[in-house]
């Protein structure tokens, strides 16, 4: 089966303040028809950057970025814009895909006029489905962004974003800017959507309890590495990699058996650490397994248990050692 | 043992609004306590705590019978007495680190600023001190970089280290580590914890994040619209909430364990009401009484809830 989307050792640098940045360092990643993957990490991981290399938005410094086999960018013009019409992105700000100054309807149908999809009167009944089917009365269409607020506008965006019946949705930190019984409704969208178009996704997150909802699969980042790879139930209950260990412990539930216990860190205090090492693993500094060898040379992800990856010399002392925070 | 902060029926009003931002709240912070103020946009905890600190604009109405810290009255306060108590016993630790520091000048002279009498060394001392206990590596030479030399959460630490040099008694914190990853997070609340402990501090902790909330607190309001839905102690308030807000807050967020990619409960979709209680146009078990008398706080169990139907049937499987 080709892959939806394929990442073979992708590199990105960046030059920043006159630090290079390498926001991708080597990620390899897949994503087959009809598959929800999760992209966990924390801000500087290079998530995002995954996430416009996947969307033809950056370029690669090296390795490929593939979508249904093909390269995206390099392709000619006319086989780029069909690749183009079957991944569509959401993203963390609702208004960053709407026109401020033009309809909701104008917005939605945007992908369709320049795919060249339907006629007039067609899209315009097209806008009408796809507002019913994120959740929207069809009336929205004559709305503007200011008139809305921000679950709405990020249902407006699910709804543009699947106008071309896409077989990919890439969504960065989707549904990070709203409150939680907001969150609740869109990632119930998601869901549904996922369950009736059977579309595959590239979900971003930097939140593993909402990742953990939506996805068959988790890639977890960290300093544009990926560190750890596995099917969601196995990777949450039994992390293979210390910085996934340390993610899970960090994240807090509202449960009332831990009430008033204060937290406890499964990291060295990150305020101690300047910067991420060229050398060795990343995590070296914070790590709480760290020794010296970590620091010599590159980890390479490589298979745990089937199906597991981890990128952590004594990940092997990890395997079956369930995590004990939040259990409950 | 006695309060550090006392707020009895606080309400306040933005100019040209239609409802309250916050209406009839109360709440008291024990000595050695932490109280914690949970909602979503809109919920009216931001304004409450900014309220209790004076910090909101001229023209905003706030009316309370009383507003107190250590038993002085906060709202009779002049500026020059507010400004010792932020430089003294009340502190403050805000969201965005950022916006809390000068890009253009040293940590070390804006801390320094803050610090009142002394010897400018015998401040520096003081100072390189705190700096070191929060967990700043070679405080003497970092404290002379600028605030973009530092990371988020290295920004909230010294923010806190400049806070607890005055030795507080009470930790205003609104949403200090919103803005920061989950891990430094956890280790910022980590340390505001060990302080606590040591310091005999206590803490009003404004959230949007129950989680946080549920670790950090041992006493907490939910809010909903600016009233108090639901208030008591967090392990009771989580165990068997008695609010149906509350209920439904608890159900919309994705969890660790237990199933997934099932739909997550969510209540209806609806503004809050002027008239009646004001989740009524959202809430599952409304009834025509709740669309028209406001709930009252009662005591419920051992929570405090503003619901005509509490207690709730079957509270324990929300």
């Amino acid at each position: 089966m080709t892959p939806l989307l394929e990442l073979r050792d992708v590199h990105k640098t960046f030059q920043s303040r006159g630090r290079t940045v390498r926001a991708s360092r080597g990620v390899s990643l897949t994503v087959q028809p009809g598959e929800v993957v999760g992209l966990v990490g924390e801000s500087g991981s290079g998530k995002s950057t995954v996430a416009n290399m996947a969307l033809g938005l950056l370029a690669p410094d090296s390795g490929e970025v593939l979508v249904h086999g093909e390269q995206l960018i390099g392709a000619s013009r006319k086989r780029e814009k069909e690749l183009r019409a079957g991944v569509q992105a959401v993203f963390q700000e609702p208004l960053l895909a709407l026109d401020s100054r033009r309809t909701i309807g104008w917005s939605i149908a945007e992908p369709l006029r320049i795919h060249g999809r339907g006629t007039r009167a067609e899209q315009e009944a097209r806008v009408g489905e796809l507002l019913t089917a994120v959740g929207l009365d069809p009336s929205f269409a004559e709305r503007k962004p200011s008139q809305m607020s921000g679950g709405q506008l990020q249902r407006v965006n699910i709804a543009r974003a699947i106008a071309l019946d896409p077989a990919l949705l890439v969504c960065d930190e989707p549904v990070s800017a709203l409150d939680v019984s907001v969150q609740a409704q869109i990632i119930n969208l998601f869901l549904e959507v996922q369950e009736r178009l059977g579309v595959g996704m590239l979900f971003i997150s930097h939140d593993l309890a909402v990742v953990r909802h939506l996805v068959d699969r988790i890639v977890v980042m960290y300093a544009g590495r990926v560190v750890e790879e596995g099917p969601t139930d196995a990777l949450c209950a039994n992390p293979h990699h210390p910085y996934t260990r340390a993610l899970l412990a960090a994240s807090l539930e509202p449960t009332a058996a831990e009430a008033g216990e204060g937290v406890q860190t499964a990291t060295t205090d990150a305020s101690a650490v300047e910067g991420v090492p060229q050398e060795g693993c990343p995590f070296v500094p914070r790590c709480p397994l760290a020794e010296p060898a970590c620091s010599q040379a590159a980890i390479a992800l490589a298979p745990t248990t089937p199906g597991r990856e981890s990128a952590c010399r004594r990940s092997d002392e990890l395997v079956g050692v369930a995590t004990t925070s939040n259990a409950n | 043992m006695s309060d550090v902060l006392t707020v009895r029926n606080l309400s306040v009003r933005y100019p040209g609004a239609a409802r309250p931002a916050v209406e009839g709240v109360s709440f008291t912070v024990p000595a050695r306590g932490s109280v914690a103020l949970v909602g979503e946009s809109g919920s009216g905890k931001s304004t409450t705590a900014l309220a209790v600190t004076r910090l909101l604009d001229r023209g905003v109405e706030v009316t309370a019978d009383e507003v107190s810290f250590e038993g002085r009255d906060l709202l009779a306060m002049g500026e020059r007495e507010l400004r010792a108590l932020r430089r003294g016993g009340l502190g403050m630790v805000f969201q965005d680190p950022r916006a809390s520091w000068n890009p253009a000048r040293t940590i070390e002279r804006q801390l320094l600023d803050g610090l009142r009498g002394d010897e400018r060394a015998e401040r520096r001392e003081r100072l390189v001190a705190r700096m070191r206990r929060i967990g700043l590596d070679d405080p003497e030479r970092r404290m002379r970089d600028y605030p973009h030399h530092f990371s988020g959460g290295m920004l909230q630490r010294a923010l806190l280290a400049g806070v607890l040099v005055h030795e507080p008694r009470l930790l205003i914190a609104d949403e200090p580590t919103s803005a920061l990853d989950t891990t430094v997070q956890a280790e910022l609340l980590a340390l505001i914890g060990q302080l606590r402990a040591e310091q005999g501090l206590s803490m009003l902790l404004i959230s949007h994040d129950l989680g946080v909330v549920a670790r950090m607190s041992d006493h907490v309001l939910v809010l909903y619209a600016g009233r108090i839905a639901e208030q008591g102690p967090t392990a009771a308030v989580l165990a068997a909430p008695q609010h149906p807000y509350t209920r439904d807050l608890l159900a919309a967020i994705p969890r660790l364990h237990g199933p997934r990619k099932v739909p997550l409960q969510v209540g209806k979709v609806a503004e809050a009401r002027t008239e009646g209680c004001p989740y009524a146009g959202r809430c599952r078990f409304a009834t025509d009484r709740c669309r028209t008398e406001t709930p009252a706080p009662r005591q419920v169990g051992d929570t405090e809830v503003a619901c005509h139907l509490a207690p709730l049937p079957d509270a324990k499987a929300a």
